[in-house]
């Protein structure tokens, strides 16, 4: 995956999703929070861009988000 | 209209939090954690924002704040979602019956067992001395349920000695922090605080409709949910989702109040929480002082030391008159027993009292104006 394109990490709820997009804009990752469906119904998470997945997933975990 | 019942609403509120609700309106529309467009998610950060914000006046962490309807709805969901079935729990004759009637439904319908501290000093203070005794006997309480402000005197209980010993004997400590939050400094972790509970629409300038209740830092509580419905995630488990605040907010949350309660708060921040209560001791501290020499007036628990609540009676009227001769004159009090009956039967004030309660946008001149309806009353 390149860093143009955007992904999406599941979060869970929808208050984790708009913690990790709060976090991750103040520290200028540009994000969006979304919705999927799963098995137990629907999930929160965010939609990023232009950056990795590895590096957002790392960052997210040191703010002490369960992903 | 001289607005002295600030233990009940507090009036006036800050303009930042009309413009909250006047933004629910017009910019924050959308249901937050339902849609995920971008309307939706904007309303959706800022609720994130005012848990921040309650998160930073109580010191816990955000994701441990549920917003409710108001502190009654909080302390119900506090108590019917942690006592268990014959739990001891232990409370204070200062409470108001948004914590007494779940406690007493939950001994009649669930054999849980509760008991009083009971003051033994002659000014009717709680002391950690008190509890400690309870906490000694044979059968050591779960649940300590207490407030930290009486709406009915302004007392302040011991809050921090009382909650060394919950956390020493492993007891959850739930506070109802109503009356204090806006005037005090309330920190949860100092306090030893398991679960607090309060409303938005008091010392902290929010609308009617609003309150909630912060869980810890550590909590690893999950309350059984007094509202089961939608919670916007895993609809599919028909069990309200694990993780707070989810677990605890069936439903479509109360934007505008949300909204209020932060917007209060970053109000208090603005000016001060140690300034608001020192213009608001210095308030009630001269009307207490011109009160107490109208002779016609009882004061009740004049040497308590309260931010902003004087109780007393007139000799020759009951307190509803009083309040309504008041009321005739432009000044809103409030008479009687402040749902908090065992108060007013350990103050031995059975019929009720007149309260006030001033707030730091009250004013030295409303109390001279005031002052001079009771002398001439008398």
């Amino acid at each position: 995956m390149t860093k143009n394109e955007a992904f999406y990490i599941n979060l869970g709820s929808m208050t984790t999703a708009v913690r990790a997009k709060e976090a991750l804009e103040k520290n200028g990752y540009k994000s969006t929070v979304g919705k999927t469906g799963t098995a137990s119904g629907c999930s929160w998470g965010v939609w990023v861009k232009e950056a990795t997945r590895a590096e957002v997933i790392d960052f997210i975990r040191r703010e002490g988000i369960h992903v | 209209m001289i607005y002295m019942d600030n233990s009940a609403t507090s009036f006036p509120k800050p303009e930042c939090v009309r413009q909250a609700v006047f933004d629910s309106f017009d910019k924050y529309y959308a249901n937050p954690g339902r849609s995920s467009h971008s309307a939706a998610v904007n309303t959706a950060m800022e609720i994130y924002k005012s848990r921040e914000a309650v998160a930073r006046l109580v010191n816990t962490s955000s994701e441990n704040v549920v917003f409710t309807y108001n502190a009654t709805y909080a302390l119900n969901s506090a108590i019917f979602g942690t006592v268990g079935d014959g739990a001891r729990v232990v409370t204070s004759l200062y409470e108001h019956n948004s914590v007494l009637r779940p406690l007493w439904r939950l001994e009649k319908e669930k054999g849980v067992k509760v008991s009083f501290i009971k003051p033994c000093t002659p000014d009717k203070t709680v002391t950690a001395a008190d509890f400690e005794k309870i906490v000694k006997t044979s059968k050591k309480p779960e649940v300590l349920v207490l407030t930290h402000t009486s709406n009915v005197t302004g007392y302040k209980l011991p809050v921090k000695e009382l909650g060394e010993i919950c956390r020493r004997e492993n007891i959850l400590f739930i506070l109802d922090a109503s009356q204090g939050l806006g005037t005090s400094e309330i920190d949860m972790e100092e306090l030893c605080v398991d679960i607090l509970c309060s409303s938005g629409h008091k010392g902290l300038y929010g609308i009617s409709g609003s309150g909630f209740m912060a869980f810890s830092r550590k909590n690893t509580l999950t309350p059984r949910p007094l509202v089961l419905g939608g919670s916007g995630v895993l609809s599919r488990e028909k069990d309200m989702p694990e993780a707070l605040p989810e677990r605890l907010e069936a439903g479509t949350l109360g934007v505008a109040g949300v909204l209020s309660i932060r917007a209060g708060i970053e109000y208090i921040e603005s000016i001060g929480l140690q300034e608001i209560s020192r213009r608001t001791r210095s308030i009630r501290r001269y009307l207490l002082e011109g009160l107490s020499v109208i002779p016609s007036l009882e004061l009740i628990s004049p040497e308590i030391n309260a931010d902003s609540i004087i109780l007393f009676n007139s000799k020759k009227r009951s307190c509803e008159e009083t309040a309504f001769e008041l009321d005739r004159s432009g000044v809103a009090v409030r008479a009687g027993l402040h749902c908090a009956p065992l108060a007013h039967e350990l103050l031995n004030t059975p019929n009720g009292a007149v309260r006030i309660s001033v707030s730091h946008f009250n004013t030295f001149a409303e109390c001279d104006e005031v002052l001079k309806i009771l002398s001439h009353m008398a």
